[in-house]
């Protein structure tokens, strides 16, 4: 049929991100950590940290940063902890939420995204670790994809199997422990070339929640009294 | 309709009405709670007008055109769904098709509501006559989620459709010959009167048909023109309207049966593929698409089972098609082996042509509707969600996640750059604010959400604030910053006034907790990561 011939062309003729366009995560000091190539397309990257070390925020740098270009976004929140305010953007780039019944359904949302060729950064987040075999088998379709594919764990959660390229760790520290908070992070590459440990600041989004406070509906207007009347 | 050139000659009509048809629709389509009361609500700037109610929201004090929020403060249990009346015409002609098994010919009638049919009700002496061919009728819409068809049968269209509509049982058949004699009985409604005519006979004491036949003819044409020589055919039963036109064609279907009963769920997929790509045979034939399909599997202990599928967009690709129905078969839980694989189309569409962006940076959008047919299947349509914005100041509302149905067909990278070496590729606009080429960003921490917020274990000090909490398995000490209050919501009676606390863990985790200013309750919301 004429109409497969052209999915098949589609396929086939479909352009590759350009190599000049790296993903980035729009923090300096985890770019520069990440080097010139970022976020490496086709492989592994493991984001490690405990809770409230910041690699959430940063992600979603580099999530944004991604859908600000374009590129089309999957992530699969194994533990459906993500609060959709934080991520509702008006960026073009296409962002797919994917909340699975159970946690470990998730690598199998985050093979059934890659199989479709259709994203440029796949995230699972809060899956349980790879097998051996699963982890080979996400990173070929990584590749076969053209995407890049990050895997984010707790600090105490077994590493995951298979081919790690990357693997970014996080830890951080209350800076000013007042409201609203601010983090001073520190990311360390522990897999892949060798660099300095990269030093930034997070802080807690409480000006964008007060900006977005919705006016009451006005009161209907009360009866004042004439001065003087009884 | 149309007068046919043996109008007059005797024939026999039958009129199948699904009373309050947008309702009906809605109930098929949207699925509100069975018993739950139902309106339709039309949006109209910033607030909504009802347009259709159910008895039990009529009962509830729901009244046609109050503002939506009116009728949810008679009714707080009033289930709202959105009034779309472009989507009855094509769900009438869809259960006339699903009608067609039952008689010759079905049309929907254009001149009259919708969810009213016409009926071809002459010689079906063989097939059991009128009454067999009403129970048939009743048991299609049934299966069809129309539970609710009234049948009349008669001489003309005029005393079947008053039949029909007629108080009592849901089938009413009228004798040849007697359309004069009942209608006779029956208020002057039942004639469709024009809204003056039908003011001027109150005003003149007529009620009933009755009362018209009684009248002479001569100074009721004087009085109301030719509009009154038609009421009085109509009266008589002269109706010359008869359903005429092409049959509606009855939605694609394949069926497979099985030489022996079959328990594995690859052996069902194999077949399954087969099938599919005749049925995207034949809608390609007839230059449809599938808004809705079922699967049906009927089983060796002479049970069946059906699931209803509605894809993100009208289908006609086979490959697409198995992507949607796979996963639903692979989650059948069958309680015997299947004997016969049947997928049968319930409503179709015109398939529209798609535009193929040859040489635009863009991904494959048959692709991706794969995957989300293949995710939805697995594991549920509330799976694939997206982020939207909410007017809320509190972190867990500030947002919503909306399913995702469909795929954008255009491209989505509008700020991709052209793929080097082509002369095609979308134009970079100017995006946000970029350096070095890289999109700014300001890093900040986000909240994460515990699955459902429950209780704080803590313990407290003594104005009132944790000083010890139960996180994992064992009591940390935490070190509290707050609070942040927040209320508001009065205005739409699910008020709140809460003060949210950050417990700082020794190890450095960021609890976020909430106290109710009103009730004194603490509970734990998530974490900041």
């Amino acid at each position: 049929m004429i109409s497969e011939r052209v999915h098949e062309l589609l396929r086939s003729t479909r352009p590759q991100p350009p190599a000049s366009a790296p993903l980035v995560t729009g923090v300096s000091e985890v770019d520069r950590l990440l080097g010139a190539e970022g976020v490496p397309v086709g492989r592994i990257t493991e984001w490690v940290g405990a809770a409230s070390c910041g690699k959430t925020g940063v992600l979603r740098g580099l999530v944004l940063s991604a859908r600000r270009r374009g590129l089309a976004v999957a992530y699969v929140d194994a533990g459906r902890t993500l609060a959709a305010g934080d991520w509702a953007d008006e960026a073009p780039g296409l962002l797919w939420v994917v909340r699975p019944p159970r946690p470990a359904d998730a690598p199998d949302c985050a093979e059934i995204l890659l199989r479709a060729c259709g994203f440029d950064l796949v995230v699972l987040d809060g899956a349980p670790p790879l097998a051996d075999a699963l982890g080979v088998r996400l990173q070929r379709l990584a590749r076969r994809a053209a995407a890049a594919l990050v895997v984010v764990r707790d600090a105490r959660a077994r590493p995951s199997g298979g081919p790690v390229t990357t693997r970014l760790a996080f830890t951080a520290v209350i800076e000013t422990p007042a409201v609203p908070l601010v983090w001073r992070v520190e990311a360390t590459r522990d897999r892949g070339a060798p660099s300095p440990p990269g030093r930034f600041f997070l802080t807690e989004p409480v000006p964008d929640r007060l900006a977005t406070c919705p006016p009451a509906p006005d009161r209907p207007a009360t009866r004042t009294r004439a001065r003087g009347a009884a | 309709m149309s007068t046919p050139p043996h109008a007059g000659t005797a024939t026999r009509i039958a009129c199948a009405i699904v009373p309050e048809f947008a309702l009906a629709v809605s109930r098929r389509l949207d699925a509100p709670a069975p018993g739950q009361p139902l309106a339709l609500v039309e949006e109209r700037g910033q607030g909504g007008v009802v347009r259709a109610v159910d008895a039990a929201a009529r009962e509830a004090g729901v009244r046609l055109g109050q503002s939506a929020a009116r009728a949810r403060a008679r009714c707080p249990a009033l289930c709202c769904r959105p009034w779309r009346p472009e989507r009855l015409a094509e769900a009438a002609r869809a259960l006339a098709g699903m009608l067609h098994e039952a008689a010759p010919l079905v049309v929907p009638a254009d001149d009259e509501a919708p969810g009213t049919f016409w009926i071809d009700a002459q010689g079906l002496g063989r097939l059991g006559g009128e009454p067999a061919l009403a129970r048939r009728l009743v048991k299609v819409a049934k299966r069809e989620g129309y539970p609710t068809l009234r049948i009349g049968v008669a001489d003309s269209a005029v005393a079947a459709r008053a039949a029909a509509l007629a108080a009592g049982p849901p089938v009413r058949l009228v004798p040849p010959g007697g359309d004069a004699a009942f209608l006779g009985g029956l208020s002057l409604e039942a004639l469709q009167l024009p809204e003056d005519i039908a003011e001027s006979f109150a005003l003149l004491g007529l009620r009933s048909v009755a009362d018209l036949h009684a009248l002479p003819e001569g100074p009721l044409l004087d009085r109301f023109g030719p509009a009154a020589r038609a009421l009085l055919d109509r009266a008589l039963g002269h109706d010359a309207r008869r359903p005429t036109g092409r049959p509606p064609e009855a939605p694609p279907e394949v069926g497979l049966t099985l030489d022996q009963p079959v328990d594995q769920t690859e052996a069902l997929l194999f077949g399954l593929r087969g099938l599919l790509d005749r049925l995207a045979a034949r809608l390609l034939a007839r230059g449809l698409a599938a808004s809705r399909l079922a699967l049906r599997l009927a089983l060796d202990d002479r049970s069946d089972v059906e699931r209803v599928v509605e894809p993100a967009r009208p289908l006609q690709h086979p490959g697409l098609l198995f992507e949607l129905l796979r996963d639903r078969l692979e989650r059948f839980s069958l309680e015997a082996p299947v004997v016969e694989l049947r997928v049968v189309v319930l409503e179709a569409v015109p398939a529209l042509a798609e535009q193929a962006h040859l040489g635009v940076a863009g991904r494959d959008t048959a692709a991706l509707e794969a995957a989300l047919h293949r995710l939805r299947g697995r594991f549920g349509d509330g799976t694939v969600v997206r982020p939207r914005p909410a007017d809320d100041p509190r972190p867990e509302a500030s947002g919503r996640w909306e399913p995702v149905a469909d795929v954008p067909l255009a491209p989505y990278g509008a700020f991709v750059e052209p793929h080097p070496g082509s002369s095609f590729g979308t134009k970079p606009r100017e995006g946000p604010a970029l350096e070095g080429g890289t999109p700014r960003v300001e890093p900040r921490a986000v909240f994460r959400l515990l699955p459902a917020c429950r209780p704080l274990e803590a313990r407290f000090d003594a104005a009132g604030l944790p000083r010890a909490v139960r996180w994992g398995e064992a009591w940390r000490p935490v070190r509290v910053r707050g609070p942040e209050r927040l209320s508001g919501g009065w205005w739409t009676g699910s008020g709140y006034a809460r003060e949210d606390y950050r417990l700082l863990l020794p190890e450095g985790a960021v609890l976020w907790a909430s106290r109710d200013a009103r009730k004194g309750e603490w509970q734990l919301l998530g974490w900041m990561d």
